[in-house]
Order: structure tokens, then sequence, then C-alpha cells
């Protein structure tokens, strides 16, 4: 473990309290971005950048652009086109859900501690990082309404479930990795697709009124 | 003589300076001249040689509120180291003192407020009164943080050699808990975001609005009590930092020079930002909440 890590890991928490705390869309994707980078870098930072493989930088590269800058880029695009701007009405405000946040990280910190880790991992803050981060985006797909912040929501659980895989596997196969990566790319992108013609279709994209979808009036 | 009282000397007599720092920093960033530095001493100097008037209406508490402002101020200074440069007095656990007696103050400021009976001054007391509790939180958390990092739980400690050494081995949490112990001290002294000390209007002032009725020396006292109250809680901010010279003259030199950095800094701050909307200052105060927490949260998961 170098000493980056432990930075990386603490922005990368605190990244988690701002997303819970921002109630502008375009803040959240800023920050979702800045996870993104965060994420990327983890692995090396994590077990060392001299030992790193030229496969392991590929990876951190490639995570960077696709987290960091293709999906922040791809939900921009989706703001524009449905004119979402702030999420009006959210079931939890930004004030409660960063207090609900600070219960959680806490709670996450007590069981990241009880968690048997490897070695490296349990000198980290990793187990509580990634746990906070994944609950996150977890408490966005269940606490707001816009559809776009649901997708947002679901590329920073990712990013947690990311962050625990780095710190327990010393060396996934890239392919795999890759694999995983190319999955969320696709999802992100036919969500983004699907919110534009959700919203086409019924002038808003508020996630609480898709349970009322039928197919023809009775 | 204790050499800490050198310490609380410096901050009676610069204390105000540091509004003409912020002024003339401030008038810098919009491309003027500003006022002279010494400004602030002028304006005490003149409010002290003018009269009072009293409303009818008011009692002895208005005429008490801005004396006992001013003095619960300047009592901290007798408590608070300045960047390592030790404090005349100090006890374990003063730093629960030193925090209420900054309350107190707040609180005989507040009272004489609602003692006009003015509307307006009685909305921008609960303003006041509604968003210090806010703040206390993330300084008690921050305070506890340091007590467990710094091992020990008096403001010498806390604010003090300790701390400085905690920059080598965990440079995290003084480094969080100067930017939400920053926060704090922006909400604590009216300055932008959280309240504009320049506004003049009434509905959307906080501070300035509970002491409109204040003229004349009454008044002066209540500037002073200001300008002595951003020193304390500047000191809280300063204290943090890594400032070691090595004789005691020039660590207070340095911890002055960090005091007027500070103020510079407040000065870009404000010349940078807009205040915010009234219902959003509350997430100032969980930011900086939220900051203080993850460091305490950093003290438990690895015991310094």
């Amino acid at each position: 473990m170098t000493p980056w890590a432990d930075v990386l890991l603490m922005v990368l928490l605190l990244a988690g309290l701002a997303m819970l705390g921002s109630s502008r869309l375009e803040g959240l994707v800023r920050w979702m971005s800045l996870q993104g980078f965060l994420v990327a870098a983890l692995p090396l930072a994590l077990h060392g950048t001299t030992a790193a493989s030229a496969e392991e930088w590929g990876l951190a590269l490639v995570t960077a652009a696709i987290k960091g800058a293709l999906f922040p880029v791809l939900i921009r695009q989706a703001l524009r086109k449905t004119h979402a701007q702030r999420e009006l009405e959210p079931y939890v405000g930004p004030n409660a859900s960063v207090l609900i946040g600070m219960v959680a990280m806490g709670a996450f910190f007590w069981i990241g501690a009880r968690l048997p880790l490897p070695p490296a991992a349990r000198d980290a803050l990793a187990a509580p990082a990634g746990l906070f981060t994944l609950w996150t985006g977890l408490f966005l797909i269940c606490a707001r309404r816009k559809a776009i912040t649901q997708v947002i929501g679901f590329v920073t659980l990712e990013n947690g479930v990311y962050v625990l895989g780095a710190a327990l596997v010393r060396e996934a196969p890239g392919l795999i990795e890759l694999g995983i990566l190319l999955d969320i790319f696709a999802g992100v992108f036919i969500m983004a697709i699907v919110l534009f013609h959700i919203n086409r279709e019924f002038g808003d994209s508020d996630a609480s009124r898709l349970d009322q979808l039928k197919d023809i009036p009775a | 003589m204790n050499p800490g009282w050198l310490n609380v000397a410096a901050g009676l007599l610069l204390a105000p300076l540091l509004f003409g720092v912020i002024a003339r920093v401030k008038a810098l960033f919009a491309g003027r001249r500003g006022m002279p530095l010494l400004q602030p001493y002028f304006d005490l100097a003149k409010l002290l040689r003018k009269g009072a008037v009293y409303s009818t209406t008011t009692t002895a508490v208005f005429r008490l509120g801005p004396a006992v402002g001013a003095a619960c101020a300047a009592l901290t200074l007798a408590f608070l180291p300045l960047a390592g440069a030790p404090a005349p007095f100090g006890f374990s656990g003063d730093a629960v003192l030193v925090l209420y007696v900054l309350a107190l103050g707040r609180f005989a400021t507040i009272v004489s407020a609602l003692d006009t009976g003015s509307a307006f001054e009685g909305m921008g007391a609960s303003r006041e009164a509604a968003f210090s509790a806010l703040a206390e939180p993330a300084l008690l958390v921050g305070l506890a943080a340091l007590a467990r990092a710094a091992g020990g739980n008096s403001l010498a400690a806390l604010l003090g050699e300790p701390t400085a050494a905690l920059w080598t081995t965990r440079p995290e949490i003084p480094a969080l808990l100067a930017l939400a112990f920053f926060g704090v001290l922006l909400a604590e002294n009216a300055r932008i975001p959280v309240d504009d000390p320049n506004t003049h209007l009434e509905l959307t002032m906080i501070h300035e609005v509970m002491v409109l009725d204040h003229s004349g020396p009454d008044f002066g006292l209540i500037e002073y009590g200001a300008a002595l109250k951003l020193w304390a809680t500047g000191l809280f901010v300063v204290g943090l930092l890594p400032i070691r010279a090595g004789s005691v003259p020039l660590q207070l030199a340095a911890g002055i020079g960090a005091q007027f950095l500070l103020a510079a800094a407040i000065g870009a701050v404000e010349s940078t930002l807009a205040r915010l909307r009234l219902n959003r200052i509350p997430q100032l105060f969980v930011g900086a909440g939220a900051l203080a927490a993850l460091s305490f949260l950093m003290t438990l998961w690895r015991s310094p």
C-alpha cells in the first residue's frame, strides 16, 4: 500500500458525501466523474506503481477513460436532451441524505474493521470506502426521483464494487475487468437512450410515475 | 512575566487590523484601492467618542449585551495558543470552556437584540441561534478527533505541538479539520457565504441586523468584540497548521503572520463566492460536520 491509496480513498469518501448533498444534477455528474478517475487510479496506488505491469497501467487508463470521461459525457448529453437540471422533490433531501450518509459511513468503518481481508487491503480504507460508495449508489437510486439520478446511482454503485474488487484481488485477469467495463458501458449507453425516449414520450423522467405506465388505457 | 501574555496582547491590539486586511484584499479583487488598513481603528475611536442613544423600551439587558460579548471574546484569547506559542492559562478540558465562553458572548448579543422588541432584530437573533447550533457539533466533533489523535485535551495540546507533529504521521486529520474549522469560522464571524457583513437589506442579514439599535460606544464594543472573535476563531485554524519557528518571539511573529494570511484568504473567499441562499446555509454546516466526522472516524480506524 502506498500513502496515495489513503488519500484517494478519503477523497472518494468525501465525493460520496458530496453526491448525497448535491441537488444539482450537473454537480452530481462532476462528482461521479471524479470518482471514476479515483477508482481507476486505486489499483496502482494500492499495489504500488513500480511493480505494476503494462496490463495494470492499461486497465487503469481504460477505466479512467470510460468512468471518468465517457460516462459523464453520455449523462450530460442525456441531461441536455431531457432538460433536467436539478432534483426537484427528492424523497430524502440533501441535508438529511448527508446526515444519513455520515451514520452509514460510521457503520461501514465498524464493519470494515471486522472483515477478513488480505493485509494490504485491511490497512487501507478500501473496505469502508468501497462499501460506502456502493451504499451511496444504492441510496441515490432509492431516494431520488429523476431517472437520470438513478443512472448516476448505478454507476456509483459499480464504482464501489470496483474498489472492493481492487482491494481484494491483487491482479484480476484483464480480460474479465474489460468485460465488466464493457457491460457497464453498454448499460449506461442504453439507459441514456431509454431516458431520452421516456422523456420524449411522457414529457418528464420522474421515476416515481413509471409504475403507472400501461399499454393501452382501459 | 508569562510569555503567553504577549500572545493575548497581540490579539487585543491587532484584531481590528484583520478587518482592514480583509477589506483591502476585497478591494484588490475588485480593482479598487480600498480603505486605509487602519480604518477599523479610526472607526472604533470615532464610535467611542460618540454618545449612545437608548430606546425607552430597552432594559439593562440591552446595555449589557455589547460589553459581555466583547469581554467573552477577549477572555478566550487567554486560553488559545497562537500557532504553538503558549497561552497564559490552560487546563485539561479548557477547549470546552472556550467554546462555551464564545457561546455565552453570542447569547448576550442575542438577548440584547431580543430586548429591543424589534421584529427585524428578533429575526436576526433567531437565525443566529439556529446557525450557531448547527456550527457547534462540527467544532466539538473536530476537537474530539484532535483530542484522540494528538493525545491530550487541553487547548495547549490540541492547537500546539502534538497537533503539529500529526502533519508528519497522520496529515489527513489536521488537513480535514482545517477545512472544517475554516467553514465554521466563516459562519461564526458572519462572513460570506453565510452572511454578508456589508449588506444593507435587513431581511437578508443575520449578525448585522441584531445590532441595528446599538450606537456609539456600545456599537464600538460590538465591532471590537467581532474583531476579537475573528481573531479567536482564526486561532483554531492557525493552530492546526504546522507553523514552527525556533524561538518564542519568532513563533509569535509567525503565528501573527499566519493570522493575517488567513484574513487574506477570507477576503479572497468573499470576493469569489456569492452569499448562499438562506435555506442552503445549513449545507455548509453539514459539510463542515461531515469533514469533522470523517476525521474522527479516521482516528478510530487507525489509532495513532
